[in-house]
């Protein structure tokens, strides 16, 4: 899920993805921890909108893009006047298209301007969740609802792997995590973030007939922008 | 009628019926387009009220830009993209208007894009608060206006297209309806300073179809979505210091 350098693992295993689903949340987590601190040491040094302009390509960079392509992917597709499974087909070319390039460029936007304007009070801890809960909502995504592809491949795998205890252990860590960052406010991100999910998962499924690998890309994009946004809202620290 | 089929054109609305996009009706439509533009200002200034209670400003404006996006299907923004790939490429007109038609984007597009939703952005922050619906409305129905404007005033360059229909249902009739539309909406909400935006658009529109057929055979669909956001995005800019003038003078 990330490009930091990990000793590579044995190429037999893509069939058994599934195993790392529970540990999504954590590596969402330890990506927060990464933003948390770069904020810490850069903001003494750089001016907000500059601080908050690196991280976000901090994101960009430590993920591979990963999520965001699956995002342009995702809008390029659902977008498309046609048959699903013409759909389908149009996320596997590599180019972007109008609603893709559009979207990520919102997203790009938003997630600067929510950065930027996270209230001091809960700066550390937005930062530290958002990437946390955004992979939760990835793995809730492969738990709860279908995959739309036949064709084997990594993202086939982790459906396959998504099992309830899986899923459980995620949603376990992720509330842990939460709760300790935010406290009960925590519960409200949780479910702003399930409710998101849910509207893009029923949207895919509508148009696409199920979810494929873009899809819980772009669900943990948008959900990761949202948190930003969510944190604050929820421990009411805007209204000054 | 006519507005029906202008506001499913150019909207992304839920309407009661697909109307079809042919025929007399079109160039009727066109008439309406102002109004359409004021419709989706004054969504997009609702919004801006409901969501300013909760969120900072910077966030609401992300927001505003993606509803717009989404309330036109993107129709003006995939049109300003091509005409970037298409004009700013060193060809001949006749592979500028095949590039036009290419769905994917190129690096021109991207660049176009970046830059345009960078300045939409910040120019939506800079709006005196006192005004921000009033531009809102004055700028999106200012911009619809300049379409109709270049639609009737400007060769087109395609045997058919999606700009065509338009074109050949547009009279000057239309453009009559729609600058009195116009006019009356503009003047309405921001005064005389809503008349001078109009100029300001006829200005922009008129350069900016002298630069197009310097380039092409003649303007498409796409350069008059190009040719919206333009306008929309420099209004935008310049509303502050115009009603800053206003307040002073």
């Amino acid at each position: 899920m990330t490009r930091l350098p990990a000793p590579q693992p044995h190429v037999q295993c893509v069939a058994q993805l599934g195993v790392a689903l529970p540990f999504f949340p954590a590596v969402g987590l330890l990506l927060g921890a990464l933003l948390a601190a770069g904020e810490w040491a850069l903001r003494p040094l750089l001016a907000p909108t500059v601080v908050s302009a690196l991280l976000v390509a901090a994101l960009v960079v430590l993920t591979g893009a990963l999520h965001l392509d699956g995002l342009v992917d995702t809008c390029d597709a659902l977008c498309l006047n046609a048959a699903p499974t013409e759909r389908l087909a149009l996320m596997h070319d590599s180019r972007a298209r109008d609603p893709g390039a559009i979207a990520a460029c919102l997203l790009l936007l938003g997630k600067f301007a929510a950065i930027l304007l996270l209230p001091e009070t809960v700066r550390t801890s937005a930062l530290l969740v958002a990437p946390l809960v955004g992979r939760w909502a990835n793995v809730a995504a492969y738990w709860g609802y279908p995959y739309a592809r036949r064709t084997p491949g990594a993202s086939l795998a982790l459906k396959q792997g998504a099992t309830r205890a899986r899923m459980l252990a995620a949603t376990a860590f992720t509330c842990g995590g939460l709760l300790l960052v935010l406290g009960p406010a925590g519960g409200l991100v949780l479910l702003g973030a399930a409710a998101l999910t849910h509207l893009v998962a029923c949207l895919s499924r509508q148009r696409l007939g199920g979810l494929t690998g873009d899809v819980y890309g772009a669900i943990t994009e948008l959900v990761e922008a949202a948190t930003l946004v969510l944190v604050p809202l929820a421990v009411g620290a805007y209204g000054s | 009628m006519s507005l029906l089929v202008a506001l499913q054109f150019l909207t992304r609305l839920p309407l009661p019926a697909g109307l079809p996009i042919a025929g007399p009706a079109l160039g009727r439509a066109l008439g309406w387009f102002p109004l359409v533009g004021a419709l989706l200002g004054a969504v997009l200034a609702a919004a801006d009220w409901a969501l300013s209670h909760a969120l900072p400003r910077g966030l609401v404006d992300v927001l505003l830009l993606a509803l717009l996006a989404l309330l036109t299907g993107g129709l003006h923004l995939d049109g300003f993209m091509d005409t970037c790939d298409g004009l700013f490429s060193l060809r001949s007109p006749e592979e500028r208007l095949a590039i036009f038609r290419d769905s994917r984007v190129g690096s021109f597009g991207v660049v176009g894009l970046t830059t345009l939703l960078l300045l939409q952005w910040a120019a939506l922050g800079a709006l005196p608060s006192a005004h921000r619906a009033g531009c809102l409305i004055v700028a999106l129905a200012t911009a619809r206006w300049a379409m109709v404007y270049a639609i009737v005033a400007f060769p087109y360059g395609r045997a058919e297209g999606l700009g065509r229909v338009f074109k050949d249902q547009a009279g000057p009739h239309a453009l009559l309806v729609a600058t009195a539309l116009g006019a009356l909406i503009a003047g309405g909400v921001l005064g005389g300073v809503g008349l001078v935006t109009l100029a300001l658009a006829a200005l922009i529109a008129w350069l900016f179809a002298r630069y197009c057929l310097g380039r092409l055979p003649g303007l498409t669909g796409d350069t008059y979505g190009a040719l919206n956001e333009l306008v929309q995005t420099l209004l935008l800019v310049l509303l502050p210091p115009l009603l800053r003038g206003q307040g002073a003078g």
